[in-house]
């Protein structure tokens, strides 16, 4: 699957969506210069441990590193809106079982249902990428069980 | 199954899911998919966590309409892994709502539909 000349070579690094869509499987060489020997032996190891080729394990790295990115994107305004919830927790609670949205990094408004404020948020704040719609005393933390089968998320 | 924003926008329409009765939320979703439910997100004080055998896992948690072939549009609570790519579960908060047949004989799993005899 690869060799190591004078960088590390890795074939079949291809498929899917970034390379263009469809099920055909687009065999590229990628050749990694200057990566370091126990990162190069950690990556291998890792990707035996899970029963994947070396090249799928780059793939989902890949893919894994680019979802982080897009949460530095919305990391901002989803922060702001969190931090305006954080501030008011304590004076929501008067609005137990109202729903309330927080957009921009300020409270909108306080609502009925959820779907109310959504088509609220539509016409408030059209632009917004994040929002926070809770009804407030109802949406608490929860921690739930999931057997087995988070073990390849 | 079909999945809607809070305002009525589909996202995912007569998809296939995966069904999963060790998952007790109502359905996971990745995160490229998540995306399109960010205008209706819980707080992250609020989200969910689940207890799996590797450890705690951290979810990101939003509101989506659910609708199945069979019964009304249902309000539920969509998970995406805060870390991590995540994919696509049906849970048991969801399965406990319908009635499902699983044929292993067959290899299918069907939505039963209640009919009244006359």
């Amino acid at each position: 699957m690869f060799n190591v000349i004078g960088g590390w070579v890795l074939t079949s690094f291809g498929g899917g969506k970034f390379m263009g869509g469809g099920a055909a499987v687009i065999n590229v060489t990628l050749v990694m210069r200057g990566l370091d020997e126990k990162t190069k032996r950690s990556l291998r190891a890792e990707a035996v441990r899970r029963g994947l080729k070396l090249a799928q394990a780059v793939k989902e790295a890949f893919q894994l590193s680019r979802s982080y990115d897009q949460e530095t994107e919305t990391l901002s305004e989803r922060d702001i809106n969190n931090a305006c919830y954080n501030a008011l927790r304590q004076e929501l609670e008067k609005y137990t079982g109202k729903t309330i949205l927080i957009s921009g990094g300020r409270l909108i408004g306080i609502y009925e249902n959820p779907r109310v404020a959504a088509k609220n948020l539509k016409l408030k704040a059209p632009e917004a990428r994040h929002a926070i719609i809770t009804v407030v005393g109802q949406d608490r933390r929860e921690e739930l069980g999931w057997l087995g089968g988070s073990l390849n998320l | 199954m079909t999945l809607s924003t809070l305002d009525g926008q589909e996202v995912l329409s007569n998809e296939q899911m995966p069904v999963d009765t060790g998952f007790d939320g109502r359905m996971l979703i990745p995160r490229e998919t998540f995306t399109h439910f960010e205008r209706a997100e819980l707080p992250e004080s609020e989200s969910r966590v689940y207890r799996t055998l590797v450890g705690s896992i951290p979810m990101r948690t939003a509101r989506a309409l659910l609708r199945l072939p069979v019964g009304d549009e249902m309000e539920i609570l969509l998970d995406s892994p805060k870390y991590g790519v995540g994919r696509h579960l049906l849970g048991l908060r969801v399965l406990t709502r319908i009635q499902l047949l699983l044929s292993g004989q067959r290899s299918e799993t069907c939505l039963l539909k209640e009919t009244t005899q006359g």
